[in-house]
């Protein structure tokens, strides 16, 4: 009896002060994940930024780098390259007073820590976008034994710095053109791209709206506004029930036949037209009239085979 | 006088003890807490049906329009159900002692949550696997030859080099199988980083597993090979 109790008291010491094994990881999140920023020259911005340690207790480091827009879906590849201060208009600054760009930060596991970061603009004439990252990876060891990935987690900061208080506007509608018809049954894909030809990055709205031969609206939606970074391009979604985007698809009913008219407005934020096109696309009901020869055909060919029937049967009778 | 004598007298004593109107400011000498608020009540409530995040008692918040802007305040306009996270189980790859014609493999996995619309991760090697002055080549598969961009068949043991293959959520449609590898951008040689996960639609623990390849022939010379591969993921903006 001594002896189990022995044992049983020693089975929960080493259950209950046995350290876990954790599988070890890396890992970090942050938020904001996007800011985007209207600036006047010698102003500052403040940016605070969160970040979590989601693996590991360790160190990392915080560095700012020039961001691309690539693709046609809101796609930004980040420059492996540090930061030139000398190529932008802003003075970008790390406001934590025990943290710097560049040098290794210790994060415990499940911690949280603040980035504060400042943009202040130059003295401009006139208005320039600067596109940048703030990337906090884990940091890379001097000397390693063994192949080693090292994480990062980017939050993009997209800076408009104007020193006339003038944002241009150029805006042009590619990818909008439609075959000759399509059948009433046919889904419609409309993925139209908007091409953004100024140096200045805008977020705009609009709708896009098809009518029927009538002048019946038969669909409308309002254009979802993603940013589009200066000399880009990006496809324009709709919104859906919820207002997230979405995909714009038109199901055009069985019996829709004639020319509908597509209509695609581009506005600004403030309700200002920019732009305004409009496409003209045939609908046939091309499975129903093909459903209808093919019924036409066979009672034809019913009648005839009826008729043929008919003449022999007399014959026979005689 | 004796009127105007106690009008006076009552201004002068009831005038220190007059309410002053005070801001919400919370600071000290060493934090100051910008957009303060006191709530009602605020923050993540759940149940096994459920999940809800509220802020309740803000002063002026909701969606505001005019001609010329859109303005929306409070604070669940900037709250998102989850944060833009990035994770990479077991750092440290070892691809345990080469053999001559022989393939040594090893694997991590990549972790995702994305809210918005989106993210991509992208990847490079800071230089080829080194060892002092030898090193290693990125592998050019059996045949195509793959690149940094277009996967292809790695089976051949007489084929050499270090690559990678990925399987998972939003990984390149050009890895079609785990036997289509491609080797990593090297920042040495100024290349840019290669596309490993990408989506346009928010989500959550999206994971990628990526298998880390090499092979050697015989003339490779003896030493411990290494190099770094760094990883970025970046939110759809």
């Amino acid at each position: 009896m001594k002896q189990i109790r022995i044992f049983l008291l020693c089975t929960m010491y080493y259950v209950l002060c046995t350290s876990s094994i954790h599988a070890q990881q890396v890992g970090l999140s942050i938020t904001p994940p996007v800011t985007q920023i209207l600036l006047a020259p010698n102003k500052k911005f403040i940016q605070t930024f969160s970040i979590l340690n989601q693996g590991e207790s360790g160190n990392f480091v915080a560095s700012l780098h020039k961001v691309m827009p690539v693709g046609l879906d809101g796609h930004a590849e980040v420059d492996p390259k540090p930061l030139d201060l000398s190529s932008i208009s802003i003075i970008p600054r790390l406001e934590n007073a025990d943290i710097e760009l560049g040098k290794p930060f210790a994060l415990e596991q499940a911690k949280a820590l603040q980035l504060v970061v400042s943009l202040e603009g130059s003295s401009i004439a006139d208005t320039e976008d600067t596109y940048l990252a703030l990337v906090v990876q884990a940091e890379s060891p001097e000397h390693s034994n063994t192949t080693i990935t090292t994480p990062g987690i980017s939050a993009l900061l997209f800076v408009t710095l104007s020193g006339d208080n003038s944002i241009p506007v150029k805006l042009d509608v590619k990818d909008f053109e439609f075959p000759a018809f399509i059948d009433s049954g046919q889904t419609l894909q409309i993925k139209p791209v908007l091409e953004n030809n100024s140096n200045i990055m805008i977020r705009p709205e609009g709708s896009l709206h098809i009518l029927s031969p009538q002048g019946k609206e038969v669909y409308q939606t309002t254009i979802y506004n993603n940013l589009i970074l200066g000399n880009s391009k990006r496809i324009i979604q709709g919104r859906n029930d919820t207002g997230s985007p979405s995909n714009i698809v038109w199901d055009p009913k069985l019996s829709s036949f004639g020319p509908h008219t597509l209509k695609l407005i581009i506005e600004t934020t403030g309700k200002t037209k920019i732009l305004e096109v409009e496409r003209v696309l045939w609908i046939l009901p091309i499975r129903i009239l093909i459903s209808l020869l093919l019924a036409i055909i066979i009672s034809l060919l019913l009648i005839i085979l009826k008729k043929r029937f008919h003449k022999q049967s007399p014959d026979i009778n005689s | 006088m004796r009127l105007l004598f106690v009008t006076l007298s009552l201004l002068f004593f009831l005038f220190p003890y007059a309410l002053c109107a005070q801001a919400e400011t919370m600071e000290s000498n060493s934090f100051r807490i910008r957009m303060g608020n006191f709530n009602i009540t605020s923050g993540l409530k759940s149940s096994t049906s459920y999940s809800l995040t509220d802020t309740v008692g803000q002063t002026a918040a909701g969606l505001f329009t005019s001609s010329g802007y859109a303005l929306l305040a409070g604070f669940q306009y900037m709250y998102t159900l989850y944060n833009f996270s990035f994770v990479v189980s077991t750092p440290l790859i070892s691809l345990g002692t080469l053999i001559p014609n022989t393939f040594a493999s090893g694997s991590n996995t990549l972790t995702v949550s994305a809210p918005g619309q989106g993210y991509s991760v992208t990847a490079y090697e800071i230089n080829r696997l080194t060892s002092g002055s030898n090193y290693i080549d990125d592998t050019t598969c059996d045949s195509g030859p793959c690149t940094e961009s277009t996967a292809q068949v790695w089976t051949n043991t007489n084929s050499l080099g270090f690559g990678y293959n990925m399987a998972g959520n939003d990984i390149p449609a050009t890895f079609a199988n785990n036997t289509y590898f491609r080797p990593f951008p090297d920042l040495s040689l100024g290349d840019s980083p290669a596309t490993v996960m990408s989506s346009t639609s928010a989500g959550q623990n999206r994971v990628a597993t990526v298998t880390y390849k090499a092979n050697i022939g015989g003339a490779q010379a003896a030493g411990n090979y290494v190099t770094q591969i760094i990883y970025i993921a970046t939110p759809v903006y």
